[in-house]
């Protein structure tokens, strides 16, 4: 049991740690890294240490674990699942964001395209009219 | 005389190269409206799915989180005290968080709405009922014509005769349609770039959080309601079969979100050849079908959200 515990406990670590060393890697790396791989990494490593904590072994090992270790590995899969999603949402944000500009223009544009359907209705206005303005004419000729 | 006949047949002969040539730009725009429209019915799909899938896996993540807490005999007043606020807490936090995302969500589903209110304004432009329209115009114009000076319409210059005016009207109109398309395509370039480049971000981000909520549900319903229960002495729990059938249905959806990026991909490429005027600059059939994945996926996940 206490074995149990131990591996358990120690694959929990090792996840954990291993995703930290990335991360402080990648932000401590001599050669600046954008901020989006910087973004890519932390997100990588927060889903891989979460997905750990989903698995059936992690299930099976926390079974034979202590009630504090269990306790504290549910506030850690908490904690993991809201900073994952805290990252996804400011990525989504981001690009929201940029897209509240862009809608803007878009409807612009799309006054543009009915703008110039207005021109085409109005060319098809013309030729109507020529045409009953040549009837007209027609009927009048017939009267000479 | 014969240099007028010359001059007329030439006019005649450039008239219908150049119909030729503005009918399939015509037709090129058309088929990059209709395939911008389906994008955008797909890409609310997409968003749909999204939204249930990250509710569904918030869901599993805080109800596995619960039954860790309370899976240990009951400490003291303390202890559940404790555990007590850290559900608090964690739920809390979890809903703040999901809100906002569903909040972002429909921005970027706003976006798509504006997106989708070009093509159909593009769509109405090149529509047949511009065409249709002109066509009856010009048929009243040659009628006027013909009942103004009778017999004009059978008079022939070279090959080209006369009643063809009225098809001539539809060619000039096709012409004014096509060059005006142009000018729309010129002055809205910056725009639309900016707006498929972030609707590829966007896809690519929806992707990625898609696969991983879905991915993530799958597991733990894997583990908590068909391998766990399996395992265990005892009875297994009604139904365990119908879940387990679901679970592994569900496994084979987890792996497939690549027609959202690849509809987005192909359309912008479209647009990229359209405004480069390659010829047949738009593949329907090739955009259509990554839609018609894109679409298929989401109600796929959609489906597994709402069994879950």
């Amino acid at each position: 049991m206490a074995r149990a515990q131990t591996k358990a406990v120690k694959t929990a670590a090792a996840v954990t740690a291993a995703s930290a060393t990335e991360v402080v890697a990648d932000a401590e790396a001599p050669v600046a890294l954008q901020s989006s791989q910087v973004y890519a990494n932390t997100l990588g490593a927060l889903t891989k240490a979460r997905d750990s904590m989903l698995t059936l072994d992690w299930h099976v090992e926390l079974n034979t674990a202590t009630p504090e270790q269990q306790r504290a590995a549910a506030r850690t899969l908490i904690s993991l699942e809201n900073a994952i999603m805290t990252l996804s949402n400011a990525r989504l944000s981001e690009i929201a964001q940029k897209m509240s500009e862009s809608q803007v223009e878009l409807s612009t544009a799309t006054e543009g395209i009915q703008e110039a359907e207005q021109t085409l209705e109005n060319i098809v206005g013309f030729l109507n009219a020529a045409a009953k303005l040549l009837a007209v004419v027609g009927k009048v000729v017939t009267l000479l | 005389m014969k240099i007028k006949l010359r001059v007329m047949v030439t006019v005649g002969v450039l008239l219908l190269t150049a119909t030729g040539c503005d009918d399939a730009r015509l037709k090129a725009f058309s088929d990059f409206a209709a395939c911008g429209s389906a994008y955008v019915a797909g890409f609310h799909s997409l968003t749909k799915a999204v939204a249930e899938a990250e509710m569904a896996k918030s869901n599993s993540i805080l109800l596995d989180v619960r039954e860790r807490m309370y899976t240990p005999p009951a400490g003291s007043a303390e202890e559940e005290k404790a555990s007590q606020k850290s559900l608090q807490q964690g739920v809390e936090t979890n809903t703040k968080i999901l809100q906002e995302y569903l909040k972002n969500l429909r921005k970027l589903d706003a976006h798509a709405t504006a997106l989708g209110a070009y093509f159909k304004e593009l769509a109405s432009y090149t529509s047949d009922k511009n065409s249709d329209a002109i066509s009856s115009s010009t048929q009243a114009l040659a009628d006027s014509i013909e009942s103004l000076a009778p017999g004009i319409e059978k008079m022939k210059f070279g090959t080209f005769a006369v009643g063809a005016a009225r098809t001539t009207g539809n060619l000039v109109i096709a012409h004014i349609q096509v060059k005006t398309l142009e000018k729309i395509l010129e002055r809205d370039l910056p725009a639309l770039n900016k707006a498929f480049a972030l609707q590829e971000q966007a896809v690519n981000a929806l992707s990625e959080d898609l696969a991983d909520s879905v991915g993530a549900a799958t597991t733990l319903a894997e583990v908590n309601k068909v391998y766990l229960p399996y395992m265990n002495r005892g009875r297994l729990p009604s139904g365990w079969e119908a879940e387990r059938e679901r679970v592994i249905r569900r496994t084979v959806i987890v792996g497939n979100a690549d027609g959202a990026k690849q509809a987005i991909t192909e359309l912008r490429a479209a647009f990229v050849a359209l405004v480069e005027n390659k010829p047949a600059p738009v593949d329907v059939h090739s955009i259509l079908d990554a839609v018609e994945k894109m679409s298929g996926y989401a109600e796929a996940v959609q489906d597994g959200a709402s069994s879950n």
